[in-house]
């Protein structure tokens, strides 16, 4: 039973977890007992063997860390991350913002009222009358003898000839 | 003995007096009932239209609904045969795809539903009867199956247009209406082949085009006073001192073009009408930069020089115009005037401005 009691203890004991009566207990009884003492013998050379086997395997974490770690610093130093980064930043934003909306107000004022062109303006005018003049059959616009332009002969037979010739051509 | 032969001439003359009195205000009478027929009596019609200008003859047929003043409408729904181009030099530098795309975007101008607006005011009938001859003409002829009646109005002053107005006797509408140059040549004219005044059928066609015709604003020109034009100005507009015999102004009117409000100075001898056009705001430069496809615009401008003031000549379709620039003002002044007379008028204000 004694030996049974002391087996139960040497993992803690190996672990350095029992209080220290019994601790002294347990070393008392390895001096006196060859087989509790091959046993403990025999955990030790386990856990280094464990040891061993399980040692490679924070290597392997610290490896595959330090690849990502890698990667991402190569992926920081790309063209998109700083651009990304430059963007976001919160004077970068504020200004974008506020260059886009002076460039929606440009763009609504100067397509809204900007001064018309002086043909334009010309187009306008001889519009307002010609369009009256469309609606109403009690307004007359044929005051002036037809004239060709090339000739511009108000008053003589001159351009009405002309007019003729140009149809007698056809 | 002598108070007889007295008494009898003197009653002769009451009696020649106020018979043509009365037959001449018979025919400015006409000319109201007319205009009040226009804007009251209710009808649809085909017509037909030829116009001529320098740019050609144009002949088309055009669909009307008249349902009451502020509800009329009319559209083109076909052009008989190919425009006429007189004006060959202002044609003949286009490319066939420009003269296609001209023709494209004519088309697609008149091819809808446009307001049409019948305002005739008091004011120029009563003008008409002081600058023209009203001659009424039992005609009897029908047109689109009316019994008409003609009334002519001629010129009292040169260099002004005649117009024939045919109408149905017992509507007073316009059947038919030709415009003759100062030369007697036939210019403009319509002419209805069908019309109903079935108040049923109007009243059936329009629920039907109601949903085809998509009501335009009406521009917005209205029409304002001196103090007004002046605010806008912000300096008095400028009259002429010249008017050609028998015109009057007429008003003054608010107009807007983008970010430019002109003044329309407004002058009628109740038939033809010419405006100034006064405009103290910004107008980019004379130099177009719109590309060169536009008919006669784009034709180089003649300049004259009236004093130290240079003065562009313009002539587009059958109006006359000239533009100038003077004490901050840009002018413009345009209308059926021949160019000698409106030339005058210009003279007129380009002086009164150099003498300030």
């Amino acid at each position: 039973m004694r030996h049974q009691r002391i087996q139960k203890h040497l993992s803690a004991y190996l672990d350095n977890e029992l209080s220290p009566v019994l601790r002294k207990k347990v070393e008392d009884h390895l001096h006196s007992c060859e087989d509790c003492a091959e046993m403990l013998a025999d955990f030790k050379g386990n856990r280094q063997q464990i040891a061993g086997l399980v040692h490679p395997a924070p290597s392997m974490k610290h490896a595959v860390l330090a690849k990502i770690r890698e990667v991402e610093a190569a992926q920081r130093s790309t063209f998109i991350h700083i651009f990304k980064r430059w963007v976001f930043r919160p004077f970068t934003v504020g200004a974008t913002a506020f260059s886009t909306l002076c460039f929606i107000f440009a763009f609504i004022y100067f397509s809204s009222s900007p001064a018309p062109q002086y043909d334009e303006l010309v187009d306008f005018y001889f519009g307002v009358h010609s369009e009256e003049v469309a609606n109403n059959p009690l307004k007359s616009n044929v005051a002036t003898p037809l004239s060709t332009p090339a000739t511009d002969t108000e008053d003589s037979d001159e351009g009405a000839d002309s007019l003729l010739d140009i149809y007698f051509s056809d | 003995m002598l108070t007889k032969p007295i008494s009898v001439f003197c009653y002769f003359t009451l009696i020649v007096f106020v018979l043509s009195s009365s037959y001449l205000f018979a025919d400015v009478d006409t000319l109201k009932r007319i205009a009040e027929a226009e804007s009251g009596t209710a009808y649809i019609g085909l017509r037909l239209i030829t116009m001529s200008t320098s740019n050609g003859s144009r002949t088309m047929e055009e669909l009307v609904i008249h349902r009451s003043a502020e509800e009329s409408y009319r559209k083109v729904v076909s052009i008989i045969g190919a425009p006429k181009a007189l004006a060959a030099e202002t044609d003949k530098d286009k490319k066939p795809e420009e003269r296609e795309r001209d023709e494209r975007s004519r088309r697609g101008r008149e091819f809808r539903w446009e307001r049409h607006r019948s305002q005739f005011s008091v004011q120029e009938i009563e003008l008409i009867a002081q600058n023209y001859a009203l001659e009424l003409r039992h005609w009897g002829e029908k047109i689109a199956g009316h019994q008409t009646d003609l009334l002519i109005i001629k010129p009292k002053h040169t260099g002004r247009s005649t117009k024939h107005i045919y109408f149905a006797r017992n509507r007073d509408v316009i059947l038919r209406v030709e415009d003759l140059d100062a030369a007697g040549i036939l210019r403009n004219m319509f002419v209805y082949n069908r019309i109903s005044f079935e108040p049923k059928a109007v009243e059936t066609k329009w629920k039907n085009l109601k949903a085809e015709i998509k009501p335009q604003p009406w521009h917005n020109r209205p029409k304002i006073t001196f103090a007004e034009a002046e605010k806008i100005l912000k300096k008095k507009p400028i009259q002429p001192t010249y008017l050609p015999p028998g015109f009057q102004l007429a008003g003054l009117y608010k107009l807007q073009i983008r970010g430019n409000r002109p003044v329309r100075l407004k002058y009628t001898d109740g038939l033809l009408d010419f405006s100034i056009y006064e405009t103290t705001d910004a107008v980019r430069s004379e130099n177009t930069n719109r590309p060169p496809n536009r008919g006669d615009r784009n034709r180089e401008v003649p300049v004259i020089k009236i004093g130290e003031t240079s003065v562009r000549k313009y002539q587009r379709g059958p109006d006359n115009g000239f533009g100038w620039k003077s004490h901050g003002i840009n002018f413009f002044i345009s209308g059926p005037i021949p160019h000698s007379e409106l030339q005058k008028v210009v003279e007129s204000i380009i002086l009164k401005n150099d003498k300030k």
